[in-house]
């Protein structure tokens, strides 16, 4: 019986050193354009006649609520509001997700982030001319000064995973989103640091708690030990 | 002990947040200036087994931190100031200053204090001369600018590139052609009006630099305090052995 509360004991601590992770990145991230805040959930586990109690980590998964719109005045900023992703090509052609809206218009009249991934439209790349100035209107259709329409930005919903360098990368089936895209503004990161700082303080109780429960336990065991030798 | 690492990293991103809008304010009346601000993004991602039951799920994913992505250039345009002086100039538009270097290379600028040489050769602030040399006779009494730029003796070269973010800055108001800003092209009257007897100031704006200022000092602040419940936490975990 010992045992089982010894465990159930440490795989609390591990998640709670979990949701520390979790919560630590978010802090980092509190100034980056875009970011998602992560979301760590628990579920309690029980099995067999002794009530053998385990809390896990069931999931990390990212709020997807918008986060703050900064006024930039640049064109080539794009924010979105509500659900969805833009997407872009990198330079080995495959295709990433993105909230992080910086682009520039390049010498050969493409949108490119700074890293060098190109803004995709529906049909392809959103081809424009070299030096033209541009208008996105909110559902997301390009329009050169020059060369007239340059397509919808293709934008998509479902579920994905973190790529870095804030990208994604779908990881299942995505169907098309329609958010409103904010021309001349950048979406901020949505973490809350409030809600953080909460986070922050349960985590390291519950981390306090489990050491409690690991050490009455381990007490337990020694007087057990103790009384069975007399 | 990963939560260490990562909040050092945050604290490491806002202290370059820091040192940008530093930057700024100290060039709060430089002329020609472009303010500059910081852009972040989160670093690879590190998949971790979860315990499940379900047969979905199983991996989660923990962040690695955040690191400084570029600082960006704002090339909105400063306010213009009237100073009545035939040699100053100030660009209504995106177009830039062509300059030759000593190297024989060129460079751009937005800063119009100009000035004549000895020789009574147009050149900028810091004596580097303009590109097309033109050159004003000593006995010269009126010099006037056309909008277009248009000297009595000539023209001034006005430069627009693709991409003016990605200038490379090369101090003294001075900036360079990269790859990435594209290759500048002659500029079209719509690209710019000269206007003489004007410069154009600073584009840093004292009020947002410092709003940028606090909101970098609490975030460095958040960052400690997940250095402190991670440093505590990791106390209590000692303390399990006793």
């Amino acid at each position: 019986m010992s045992d089982s509360a010894l465990y159930s004991g440490l795989s609390g601590a591990t998640a709670a050193w979990r949701q520390l992770d979790v919560v630590s990145n978010n802090v980092a991230n509190v100034s980056t354009q875009g970011y998602k805040a992560g979301r760590i959930s628990f579920r309690t586990e029980v099995e067999g006649q002794f009530l053998q109690a385990q809390a896990a980590v069931a999931t990390i998964s990212p709020v997807m609520s918008d986060g703050p719109l900064e006024d930039t005045g640049n064109a080539g900023h794009l924010a979105l509001r509500g659900e969805g992703w833009l997407t872009v090509q990198t330079e080995d052609g495959s295709h990433q997700l993105t909230r992080d809206g910086r682009f520039a218009l390049d010498n050969t009249g493409l949108l490119r982030a700074p890293d060098g991934a190109i803004l995709v439209g529906e049909q392809g790349p959103i081809q424009l001319a070299a030096g033209e100035g541009f208008r996105v209107d909110p559902q997301g259709r390009v329009f050169g000064e020059v060369s007239g329409e340059a397509g919808l930005i293709r934008m998509r919903k479902g579920p994905t995973k973190h790529a870095g360098g804030n990208r994604w990368l779908a990881n299942g089936k995505m169907e098309r989103a329609e958010p409103t895209i904010v021309q001349g503004a950048l979406e901020g990161s949505n973490v809350d640091a409030a809600m953080a700082m909460t986070e922050l303080i349960e985590a390291s109780r519950y981390f306090e708690a489990f050491q409690k429960a690991i050490a009455a336990s381990d007490e337990m065991t020694g007087r057990l030990n103790q009384s069975g030798g007399k | 002990m990963r939560s260490l690492y990562v909040a050092a990293s945050g604290m490491a991103a806002q202290q370059t947040r820091i040192d940008t809008v530093a930057n700024n304010v100290a060039n709060v009346g430089t002329t020609g200036f472009k303010r500059q601000r910081s852009a972040f993004e989160d670093v690879a991602y590190q998949q971790v087994a979860v315990k499940s039951r379900d047969a979905e799920g199983g991996v989660a994913e923990l962040g690695g931190g955040v690191r400084v992505a570029d600082v960006e250039r704002d090339l909105a345009n400063g306010a213009f100031e009237e100073t009545g002086n035939p040699l100053h100039m100030a660009i209504n538009g995106p177009a830039w200053l062509a300059v030759e270097t000593p190297d024989g290379g060129m460079a751009y600028t937005r800063d119009g204090a100009l000035g004549r040489s000895a020789d009574g050769t147009l050149v900028t602030a810091t004596g580097m001369p303009l590109a097309g040399g033109i050159v004003v006779p000593p006995d010269a009494t009126n010099l006037t600018i056309e909008p277009d730029g248009t000297v009595s003796l000539g023209r001034l070269e006005l430069a627009v590139f693709p991409n003016p973010a990605r200038l490379s800055p090369k101090g003294g108001n001075l900036f360079a052609e990269t790859p990435s800003s594209g290759v500048p092209r002659i500029a079209e009257p719509e690209d710019g009006v000269v206007q003489q007897g004007f410069l154009e100031r600073s584009n840093v704006d004292i009020a947002s630099e410092l709003i940028e200022l606090i909101l970098a000092q609490r975030a460095f602040e958040l960052n400690s305090k997940v250095v402190q419940a991670a440093d505590e936490t990791l106390q209590t975990a000692a303390n399990l052995r006793r």
